[in-house]
């Protein structure tokens, strides 16, 4: 098994609908007092639900069976990118967010009754989605529509419009603008070739950074390329991939050996065209590159750092990476002040602010002291003892 | 007498206690020479099986230091055993141990035989381990207790054995918070806790397994060697350096009343005068002192106790380094005050656990004084560590899946303690569960800063069922340290029961082995 146990957040559609009227004297009176209720509309906010950005969906207005009597029906809701002619759909690969009939095409449906006079009050929560479901065809500003269609309980969207348009009774548009960080699904093929190639290129670069590029690192970088081919299923393709990237490695392996290889080039790539979770994968491969020779080498660190700092990737996050790969190390060669950087300490920080943090630094790691895994005990007893000098140095 | 006994499996020495009839503890000395203490050193010889344990096998460290094993606690916790062709602990490489190997657990039931022989009619202990060993030590230490062919009644942390012997010393008030520090031979553990007479309720600990006055000793050792070297050229060997650790304790001894001292050591190019004063000894020591320091600074300010050093009313010593001037300058200067002097450091563990024994003694076992004096004692403890499990979470920043730790028994919770959390299967069609257990000090998400203590246990799933089954985990974590750890699938019912520290985990077979202690 990959994991142990997980978690699900489900968040549900909700909604409110006037309740079922029962005297003919309240009919009467709230009948006058609906009586200027418009048709359904919706409008589409981004809005954070415990700590989770989420598209809320908000509704307003009769949602009527157009019968005499109520009916057990359907509401769904798609969404559209209509940004450039044709629009794209919105892709999702999480289960139970997508149409019935083509499940990677975002889609939700819920069963709900409809009367004759049942309606929706003013921000009546409809749909409520976390936006990391969705998968978006292009970064950058786009133009999404969201539809809601009603209609009886057979009612069925696919390709984001109605299956069966006798199904169908009334449906709610809105048109909302929205602002893609992630790479969108339509630029996977050019950016997977971008995001291999810069993280080629800047592993090959620390790899080459203290004057060698031994074997291990290589092995680190080939074994990372040979991931990427591996998932692709068309044999054929996936062969050519790995033909690809083979020559790519040769090609900046020459290069790293002449030392033709600039970091202002490989970088302005990356923040050209790489997502924010492709640069962290970047990183990645640094660190783990760093970590071949189970030595970590003052310069390999300091380029990772800038790399870190110049593409404006969370420290904490970073630090995080690379303590999970020190612990694997056997040795640490960074002169005085640069282990300072290795417990996160910085020079913003006050003498005070950096006792209590390598207080917590002794924590984390002597717990590490007792690891059944030999190398990582031994780490462990290093680091210990570096937070110790460190904390003799600064008089704490 | 008590029928349950009290142990302090000490690194460096040993300690047998027991409740008199008088209901007060009191330590059994050892017959052969009246002393109250057992060093912990076993001395093995591989080819005649000869065993001797304490005073005899310390003594042959300066002779044959290859067939002597020293600090056998320090290593309780690791999988490697004692190497009898090769006079030192060695990794452990496969699940079998050879003729030539002992365990740490096998070697340390020598010590806890012995020790037993010096109460007559010992059968049932209670044994003192540091607030701070982890759950892999805990389980050798029961291991031991079932190869010597006692029964393990309870294992007590060691400062909160301490504390209950001090709290029952009647020309000492100990009420308020109280601080325990207790640097022994091994290892080095700071609790704090509120007394109210005879309640006491730990309050948390915190501490480090690694820190003793054994490492201190080897220091000076190490200074031994690099002076032997430049003065005669020739570098001492590593079992030339062993032989000189009673020399470096007695010398470290020394120093805690004098501000110099000299000795005599042997070395394969005859003898070197070695000297060394206070000051050079507390800069050797210096890094182990600014670690203590540390964990002084988190006891106090631990998540939910956010203490000032003016907060504790009395600092308790426990621990023969607590002797070291060096560590009492340290205690003084970090706390505002000096600590309680006056009561034997090398016992109170024993006594504690004496007492510990008493309270797991049938009342119909104890005598009308003993139930006296145990009237009305109040114990209760908390959990040294983070307990948790593995759980499947989504990372948005690296847009993947990673496995990280989940805490369900945070350290500090008092004991008992009973949690419940609700998870959901992460797959279709998943058909297993990893029963992981989690143990860190820290709180941590990131497994590659935890120890995983059970892994291998695996809840098997009905097929064919979608992503987002209701699993629920429940961990209980009773008085005496024992950890009941449940994996339900709750749709199927199904269920899996990891039973953490139940004691020892041998077989009869593994635990019947024949040693003969001379």
């Amino acid at each position: 098994m990959d994991g142990g146990v997980l978690i699900v957040i489900i968040i549900i559609g909700v909604f409110f609908i006037w309740p079922i009227l029962k005297s003919n004297t309240q009919k009467k009176e709230i009948n006058k007092a609906i009586s200027s209720v418009s048709d359904l509309t919706i409008n589409v906010k981004v809005e954070k639900i415990k700590d989770i950005q989420c598209l809320v969906i908000y509704a307003k207005g009769w949602i009527n069976s157009k019968r005499n009597h109520s009916i057990s029906g359907s509401i769904t809701l798609s969404l559209f990118d209509i940004t450039a002619d044709p629009g794209s759909p919105i892709l999702t690969s999480a289960e139970g967010f997508g149409e019935i009939s083509y499940p990677h095409i975002f889609g939700l449906a819920k069963e709900m009754e409809l009367s004759p006079d049942s309606y929706f009050p003013e921000l009546s929560k409809l749909f409520i989605l976390p936006l990391d479901i969705l998968a978006f065809p292009m970064r950058g500003h786009r133009k999404i529509e969201a539809k809601v269609i009603y209609g009886t309980h057979e009612l069925e969207i696919a390709l984001g419009g109605v299956k069966d348009t006798k199904t169908a009774i009334g449906v709610a548009t809105s048109v909302f603008d929205f602002e893609v960080k992630a790479i969108g699904y339509r630029e996977f093929e050019k950016n997977a070739i971008d995001f291999e190639e810069s993280a080629i290129q800047l592993a090959m670069f620390t790899a080459a950074i203290d004057g060698s590029l031994d074997q291990n690192e290589l092995d680190v970088i080939k074994s990372w390329c040979q991931k990427r081919s591996f998932f692709i299923e068309d044999e054929d393709e996936s062969e050519d991939k790995k033909k690809k990237l083979t020559n790519f490695i040769q090609k900046t392996y020459k290069q790293a050996k002449e030392q033709k290889l600039t970091m202002t080039q490989i970088m302005s790539r990356i923040k050209k065209d790489l997502s924010e979770d492709q640069r962290y994968k970047v990183v990645e491969l640094m660190l783990d590159v760093m970590a071949a020779d189970s030595v970590l080498d003052e310069k390999e660190n300091d380029l990772i750092e800038k790399t870190v700092k110049s593409l404006n990737l969370d420290y904490k996050t970073f630090k995080a990476m690379r303590d999970a790969r020190l612990s694997r190390l056997t040795k640490i060669n960074v002169a005085d002040g640069g282990e300072e950087k290795l417990f996160g300490l910085d020079e913003s920080m006050s003498n005070d602010q950096k006792c209590t943090e390598l207080r917590k630094q002794y924590s984390k790691w002597s717990g590490l002291t007792a690891s059944s895994n030999k190398v990582k005990r031994e780490q462990a007893n290093k680091m210990v003892e570096k937070i110790a000098k460190l904390r003799q140095n600064l008089n704490c | 007498m008590s029928k349950i006994v009290g142990i302090d499996l000490g690194t460096t020495f040993s300690v047998i206690a027991y409740l008199n009839d008088l209901g007060k503890p009191e330590i059994a000395p050892n017959f052969e020479n009246n002393q109250k203490t057992l060093p912990s050193v076993v001395y093995i010889d591989g080819q005649s099986k000869k065993v001797q344990v304490g005073e005899k096998a310390l003594n042959a460290l300066a002779t044959e230091p290859e067939k002597v094993v020293t600090a056998v606690k320090k290593h309780m916790e690791n999988e490697c055993v004692w190497s009898i062709k090769e006079g030192k602990f060695i990794d452990k490489n496969t699940s079998d141990v050879g003729d030539d190997e002992y365990t740490p657990a096998q070697i340390s039931s020598l010590i806890l035989k012995k020790l037993s022989e010096f109460n007559e009619g010992t059968n049932k202990v209670v044994v003192t381990v540091p607030a701070m060993f982890a759950e892999s030590a805990r389980r050798a230490t029961a291991d031991a207790v079932k190869i010597a062919g006692l029964e393990l009644v309870d294992t007590i942390n060691e400062p909160t054995a301490a504390l209950l012997y001090y709290a029952s010393i009647p020309d000492i008030d100990v009420s308020g918070k109280i601080m325990v520090f207790d640097l022994g031979g091994g290892t080095f553990d700071v609790s704090i806790a509120e007394v109210n007479n005879n309640n006491i309720e730990i309050l948390t600990s915190r501490g480090d397994k690694n820190l003793g006055g054994h490492d201190f000793d080897t220091f000076i050792v190490s200074e031994m060697a690099k002076g032997y070297e430049k003065e005669k050229g020739k570098a001492l060997s590593a079992q030339d350096q062993r032989k000189l650790l009673p020399i470096a304790e007695k010398i470290k001894k020394s120093l805690s009343f004098k501000q110099n001292t000299t000795e005599f050591i042997d070395g394969p190019d005859g003898p070197y005068e070695f000297s060394i004063t206070r000051e050079k000894f507390n800069e050797l020591i210096s890094l182990k002192v600014t670690q203590i320091k540390m964990l002084l600074e988190e006891a106090l300010d631990s998540k939910e106790l956010k203490l000032k050093p003016e907060d504790i009313d009395q600092i308790l010593l426990v621990g023969g380094s607590t002797r070291i001037p060096e560590i009492i300058n340290l205690i003084t200067s970090v706390m505002g005050k000096a600590p309680v002097k006056g009561v034997n450091v090398d016992e109170a563990v024993a006594l504690g656990a004496a007492i510990h024994a008493g309270l797991n003694t049938s009342s119909s076992n104890l005598s009308a004084s003993q139930k006296k004096s145990l009237k009305d004692v109040k114990l209760s403890d908390v959990c040294n560590h983070y307990f948790g499990t593995g759980k499947l979470e989504w990372d948005a920043k690296l847009s993947k899946h990673y496995v990280v730790n989940d805490v369900l028994i945070p350290r500090d919770t008092k004991l008992p303690y009973s949690i419940t959390k609700p998870y959901s299967t992460a797959y279709d069609g998943q058909e297993a569960i990893e029963c992981q257990v989690t143990q860190s000090e820290h709180e941590e998400t990131d497994m590659e800063f935890v120890n995983i203590i059970n892994e291998n246990t695996i809840l098997s799933l009905p097929p064919n069922r979608p992503a987002g089954q209701p699993i629920e985990v429940t961990f209980t974590y009773d008085k005496s340290g024992r950890m009941n750890c449940e994996f339900t699938d709750i749709n199927s019912g199904k269920k899996e029961i990891v039973e953490l520290r139940p004691g020892s985990t041998l077989s009869p077979e593994e635990a019947d082995l024949d040693f003969k202690i001379e």
